[in-house]
């Protein structure tokens, strides 16, 4: 019971991190606190599942209280900032939009437990074929992301020279006798380079100066009738969740501008599209759960974490373990939604400000960094090695401002893409 | 209000270090993989030295190579499950795969006896060409050509997956016909009633037939088992005799049910350089 507080306490305040602050990403928030998660498959998967709940929650609030969007998924709000001009409009904005997620946080999760509890996609499989294709969809996203092409390649190409290292070296050096190797041996760990690429970036990048938030004054705008079109676009989101990486994003700008088209008014626009994305943050962890197949980069490092344990998801198969989940998730849902109704601007003044301490950013860094050692349990010149390598290329990544998806493909996927590619050629050819 | 939440995250940090450093455990580590049946040997080590106050954890590495160099030189309390299969890899991957025998005490050891498998509607039909899901810690081409070579003129092709655990839900899945899958990773998905296993290299407990009866050779192939020891270091000698005592009464009854043969606890020097010997023997097949 403690670790599930513990964990839930975790994602919780990864997710409200990530939501809230631009540059912290889904996959970011992920690893910020993973090191710090119960070494239990439990435990690991409602981090995750809670921590991206809470992106979304949060990543509406900081458009509406910051006028930055946490998420991309967010930005149909910053679309729409200019008919919220007083308190109680705002308001009312929080209040559709939390209580639209919290709808979708309900729905979606209920309908994953009620997938595992009957096991009623146990008889659908995904094929080896099919498996192959989300792969190579996620591996071409992540060269085509942000249209810098080459600068995303080389980048992939990098992470494939890290991971391919040893192989590549054992190989040469098996032409020369064993005392005259060429070129000694590492080993690099992904999920420790990952780590130190990911919470340098917070060292490098220049403290958000977040604007002081929007005042909100409670206004007595019913809500009620909201909630059919809140059921609908759950089950809009719910859909769209199943497309790879970005399904959480293509619900929102979809939900949005459907509202739009029919001309509805600004409110009805952003519940659409901050219902929808929420249903679709959780729906995209049906086939993980259900498959086993990852289609988000967060859901990736969630595979690499529990491989590294033995542990695969046949522990939802238990009921208590289901239910366990689906408590989380709900109880999640409703912690964001008290927490984004009830707090009000002057809390995320403070909270604001506390975020973008730069002692916070590095307190973070190094805690997260030195969490893993012990867990890991490398040895300290394991840790250097990688520090020595993976610090200055995260400096790069900042410099260049290069998106940290072809980093995260690169790293945890590329064995996997060339091993299932083997499987089908064996398979088909 | 941020000097309270400062302090309260100081404390929180230095607790969990507290907590994390003092932790006594052993890490475990597959040279193949946790997903097969070193995992089920590494759960059951981990089980039953939990009465002799070890924390074992299970820790996937990614190659035989980096899980024996990992084992050689950490300098903490560390276990691994290493299979006669390892000098084959050595030879094939070009990595060292091989354990500093002189350095590490084995403990324990069992005997991992396969399968093969089909889902529970297929037949095997003469004169057919099927897929052959195999472990990439197996010598798949030598299983494939053995396995090819029947009475019933029967081919099969090598699909690799990473172990047998993954071999069955391949399975399953439809994605191959038949899969080569150690009897313990089987059992579950037998005893759900999705496959069957017709032929084993040493069961018959779900009702499998010799394998010598589908090839008609007299080939040793036919009699395949995949032994695995378990070798510890960096611990004392009454560490090591706690750990033993520990595995002594349970390791054979949990193992056996969980379909392993042969386990034994406690090794002597002649049934290693037997061990020993068997893992280069094995380093023919390919």
């Amino acid at each position: 019971m403690i670790e599930l507080l513990f964990t839930m306490l975790l994602g919780i305040i990864a997710g409200i991190m990530a939501g809230l602050l631009p540059g912290i990403p889904v996959f970011l928030g992920f690893m910020l606190f993973l090191p710090f998660v119960p070494v239990d498959p439990l435990m690991i998967v409602i981090y995750g599942i809670v921590m991206n709940i809470g992106t979304q929650f949060f990543g509406s609030m900081s458009a509406l209280y910051f006028k930055v969007p946490g998420e991309s998924s967010s930005f149909p709000i910053l679309l729409e900032l200019k008919n919220f001009n007083t308190p109680e409009k705002i308001h009312r904005a929080i209040k559709l939009t939390t209580l639209g997620s919290l709808i979708a946080t309900t729905i979606a999760a209920t309908g994953i437990w009620l997938s595992l509890y009957t096991n009623i996609f146990s008889k659908i499989y995904m094929p080896l074929w099919l498996k192959l294709s989300i792969f190579i969809f996620l591996l071409i996203l992540s060269i085509i992301h942000d249209r810098k092409y080459l600068i995303n390649f080389l980048m992939l190409l990098t992470c494939l020279f890290f991971v391919f290292y040893a192989d590549v070296v054992i190989y040469i050096n098996s032409f020369t006798p064993q005392a005259d190797s060429i070129l000694p041996i590492y080993y690099f760990n992904s999920m420790l380079a990952l780590i130190i690429l990911f919470v340098f970036q917070l060292i490098w990048t220049k403290p958000i100066k977040l604007q002081k938030a929007t005042e909100s004054k409670k206004s007595s705008y019913p809500v009620i009738d909201s909630i059919p079109m809140m059921i609908k676009y759950s089950f809009v989101g719910t859909v769209l969740g199943f497309i790879p990486q970005l399904g959480a994003t293509i619900s929102s700008y979809i939900s949005y501008n459907w509202e739009k088209f029919k001309k509805r008014d600004s409110f009805k626009r952003i519940t659409a599209s901050e219902t929808a994305n929420n249903s679709a943050i959780i729906s995209c962890w049906f086939p993980l759960l259900l498959m086993g197949v990852p289609i988000t980069a967060s859901e990736l490092l969630l595979v690499q974490h529990l491989n590294k344990f033995g542990f695969n998801f046949s522990f939802l198969k238990s009921t208590d373990a289901q239910l366990i989940l689906l408590a989380a998730m709900l109880a999640a849902g409703i912690i964001y939604y008290m927490l984004s109704v009830m707090v009000n601007h002057k809390m995320y003044n403070i909270l604001g400000k506390l975020i973008t301490r730069r002692w916070f950013s590095i307190a973070l860094a190094f805690s997260s960094i030195t969490i893993f050692y012990f867990i890991d349990r490398h040895s300290l010149n394991f840790i250097l090695i990688h520090l020595l390598m993976f610090v200055p290329l995260s400096w790069l990544i900042n410099k260049l401002e290069i998106n940290m998806l072809a980093i995260v493909i690169g790293l945890l996927l590329i064995k996997d893409i060339l091993f299932t590619f083997q499987q089908v050629i064996q398979i088909y050819f | 209000m941020i000097k309270i939440i400062k302090k309260t995250m100081l404390i929180t940090v230095l607790a969990m270090w507290s907590i994390t450093a003092s932790a006594l455990d052993m890490e475990m580590i597959p040279a193949s993989t946790l997903k097969g049946p070193a995992g089920n040997i590494i759960n059951a080590v981990g089980d039953l030295s939990k009465s002799a106050g070890f924390n074992v954890i299970p820790k996937q590495m990614g190659s035989c190579g980096e899980a024996v160099d990992y084992f050689n030189n950490t300098k903490n309390p560390v276990g691994i499950n290493w299979s006669v299969n390892m000098f084959k890899n050595s030879a094939e991957t070009k990595q060292n795969c091989i354990v500093n025998f002189a350095d590490a005490k084995p403990i324990a050891a069992s005997w991992v006896t396969y399968d093969v498998c089909v889902r529970k509607d297929f037949v095997l039909e003469p004169g057919k060409t099927y897929t052959l899901g195999n472990g990439k810690a197996n010598p798949g081409i030598s299983i494939t050509e053995h396995l090819s070579n029947n009475n019933k003129n029967i081919k099969f092709k090598n699909v690799t997956f990473e172990g047998s655990v993954q071999t069955v839900a391949g399975l399953v899945n439809k994605d191959i016909d038949v899969g080569y899958i150690a009897t313990g990773n089987a059992a579950p998905a037998i005893k759900a009633g999705s496959i069957k296993c017709l032929y084993s290299t040493g069961s018959s407990k779900y009702g499998q037939k010799p394998v010598s009866e589908f090839t008609g050779t007299k080939d040793a192939m036919n009699e395949f088992k995949v032994g695995n020891m378990v070798f510890v270091r960096n611990l004392s000698a009454e560490q090591i005799a706690s750990l033993e005592k520990s595995l002594a009464s349970g390791f054979n009854s949990t193992l056996e049910k969980e379909d392993f043969a042969d386990n034994r606890v406690g090794i002597s020097k002649e049934y290693l350089d037997k061990f020993i010997q068997t893992a280069k023997d094995y380093a023919q097949y390919r």
